[in-house]
């Protein structure tokens, strides 16, 4: 059980700064439009049963591809510091040490700098990294005591 | 300490200020406010102590919910606590009981809130046993209860049709909120499930909203009421020790093991399992020093851990913003309740759809807008299909089932 974080690249502003004003401004009016205008168009329920059904398998499978797509952004320990807490971020490092308790882990990884990546185990007792294993950690950056550290929400062993 | 004692009331105050304005305004939650205080706690704490702050968010949090069904009933914006509640009240808003069902949330509230603040002595012992008793198996009870939602419907095409649309609306859910760096998941899937959907089918069946009553009686039969309260208290103190089990999950819970509980006792459920879970939330974090939503993650982060002292404040604090909110909630209510009669409900559908709209937006792009635009789709199928609407909280069951079984 770990992970990897990486700042998915297409989320939120897929489309850039300017552009999602544009998009917040125009959704409104078009949604309105949307309501007023073409609904009545298919009062029958059985046309609005047929629309709504495509819609959300449609939608459905539309989000399920972009979700393939979906992924967290790369960083180094050097640049942790330019994340904001809450942010979800890939990281790529060398176990250099572990501690562990009844429900977490707490591993320290290098890449060179030194980062503390914490897993929280559940109270499961099969998990276990050993100093020299280069993992890859999904999480949430969170800050403790003043230093950044990395809430584990996955971790695979590369090597 | 008598510095102290004023400093927390006022904070007190403030939280409840606070509580009305995101119980009002749909897409305003209160773990956003949390966060945000997180954000600037350090400044923050140069004036007010760590405990004036917990206080504020505390009385926040107890406000919330007792204001959020406004919205959810006069409006059909419902926030994550109150998505089962948008129907009846909605139904009693078109009969011209609009006030009458925010009261029964706020009976609801209320009563559960003191019922709850008289077994908390009870609950400190008891916690820690029931907590590692009942999360091995609390992904077979809700399978149980999602097999049984689906079996009450009449006739084996709605029966399939129910499970489709359950096993849609979880996938729906399970994409969403397993989506890296989305700001607020929840706020378009569960506003087009619930919300929008409504607010369509309102317009396309051209409703009119009819005059709303002021009534002072709630007439409502004392069996079904304590019933009511019992199941609100005993599925909402779930919601508050169990990890990953919402309000509005514990609602479907309580909706089919407690059988026979009339419109009026469900809007009195609903009000109340939100209020209790908030209340227990705060008897976790005291015994088990766990954190069951944003608003006590806060408070974990400001304090670290809570004393006995503490809990007392803050129960004591629970106690003074839900006396003040209920009061507050019932004069905002009568007030929403003659706005209703004067404002074009066409219009008003429209606006609060765009409003919707451009907060799914603002908050998370054009995924927002497809998140919206799908849940909204699928919103709309079940009262179409004529099967019930709380086939669409698969969106947050199977995410939960999910996480308990794997």
């Amino acid at each position: 059980m770990g992970v990897i974080v990486e700042r998915n690249e297409s989320h939120p502003s897929m489309t850039g700064g300017s552009l999602d004003l544009a998009l917040y401004f125009a959704a409104s009016p078009l949604t309105t439009f949307l309501s007023a205008y073409l609904l009545p168009r298919f009062m029958g329920e059985k046309s609005l049963f047929i629309i709504a059904l495509i819609g959300a398998i449609l939608g459905l499978f539309v989000l399920l591809v972009l979700s393939e797509t979906a992924d967290f952004k790369e960083i180094t320990l050097g640049s942790i510091g330019g994340e904001k807490i809450g942010n979800d971020v890939k990281v790529f490092g060398t176990v250099a040490s572990m501690r562990k308790s009844n429900q977490s882990i707490i591993l320290t990884i290098v890449q060179p700098e030194e980062l503390q990546v914490i897993l929280f185990t559940g109270g499961k007792g099969n998990i276990s990294f050993q100093p020299g294993d280069v993992v890859e950690v999904l999480g949430e950056i969170d800050e403790f005591n003043g230093k950044q550290q990395v809430f584990a929400q996955r971790i695979r062993v590369v090597r | 300490m008598l510095c102290m004692g004023i400093d927390l009331v006022i904070a007190a105050l403030v939280g409840i200020g606070a509580g009305i304005f995101t119980g009002l305004v749909p897409g305003i939650h209160v773990n956003l406010v949390s966060v945000l205080l997180i954000t600037l706690s350090s400044s923050l704490l140069g004036f007010a102590s760590p405990l004036a702050l917990a206080t504020f968010i505390i009385s926040l949090g107890i406000t919330h919910t007792f204001l959020d069904s406004i919205p959810s009933i006069f409006l059909g914006a419902p926030d994550a606590d109150m998505v089962m509640g948008v129907l009846p009240g909605h139904r009693l808003l078109l009969e011209g009981r609009g006030f009458e069902a925010v009261k029964l949330t706020v009976v609801g509230s209320f009563l559960s809130l003191l019922g709850t603040l008289l077994v908390v002595p009870l609950l400190i012992p008891v916690f820690p046993f029931l907590h590692n008793l009942i999360e091995p198996y609390l992904a077979y009870l809700l399978i149980l209860v999602i097999l049984f939602m689906v079996w009450k419907e009449k006739g084996l095409r709605k029966m399939v049709w129910a499970l489709i649309v359950f096993f849609l609306s979880g996938v729906l859910g399970i994409v969403t909120l397993g989506w890296p760096n989305l700001n607020q998941p929840l706020f378009p899937l569960l506003s087009g499930l619930f919300g929008v959907s409504t607010l369509l089918l309102s317009l396309q069946q051209n409703v009119k909203i009819p005059p709303q009553s002021i009534s002072d009686t709630i007439k409502i039969d004392k069996l079904s009421q304590t019933k009511a309260i019992g199941a609100a208290m005993l599925s909402g103190g779930l919601a508050g020790l169990l990890p990953g089990l919402g309000s509005a999950q514990a609602a479907i819970l309580a909706m089919e093991l407690v059988p026979g509980l009339n419109m009026f006792a469900f809007l009195i459920l609903i009000g109340g399992i939100n209020t209790v879970n908030f209340a227990v939330s705060l008897v976790t974090l005291y015994t088990l020093g766990k954190a069951r939503n944003g608003a006590v993650v806060a408070v974990l982060e400001l304090l670290k851990s809570i004393s006995t002292t503490q809990l007392l404040i803050f129960l004591g604090t629970a106690l003074f913003a839900g006396s003040i909110a209920t009061l507050l909630t019932l004069f905002i209510a009568k007030k929403f309740a003659v706005w209703m009669e004067k404002v074009n409900y066409r219009k008003l559908c429209l606006m609060v759809i765009s409003f919707i709209t451009i907060l799914s937006s603002v908050f998370d792009g054009f995924l927002g807008l497809l998140i919206l635009g799908t849940s909204t789709a699928l919103g709309l199928l079940a009262p179409l299909l004529g099967i019930k609407r709380s086939n669409a909280m698969g969106c947050l069951l199977l995410p939960v089932i999910l996480f308990f079984l794997l």
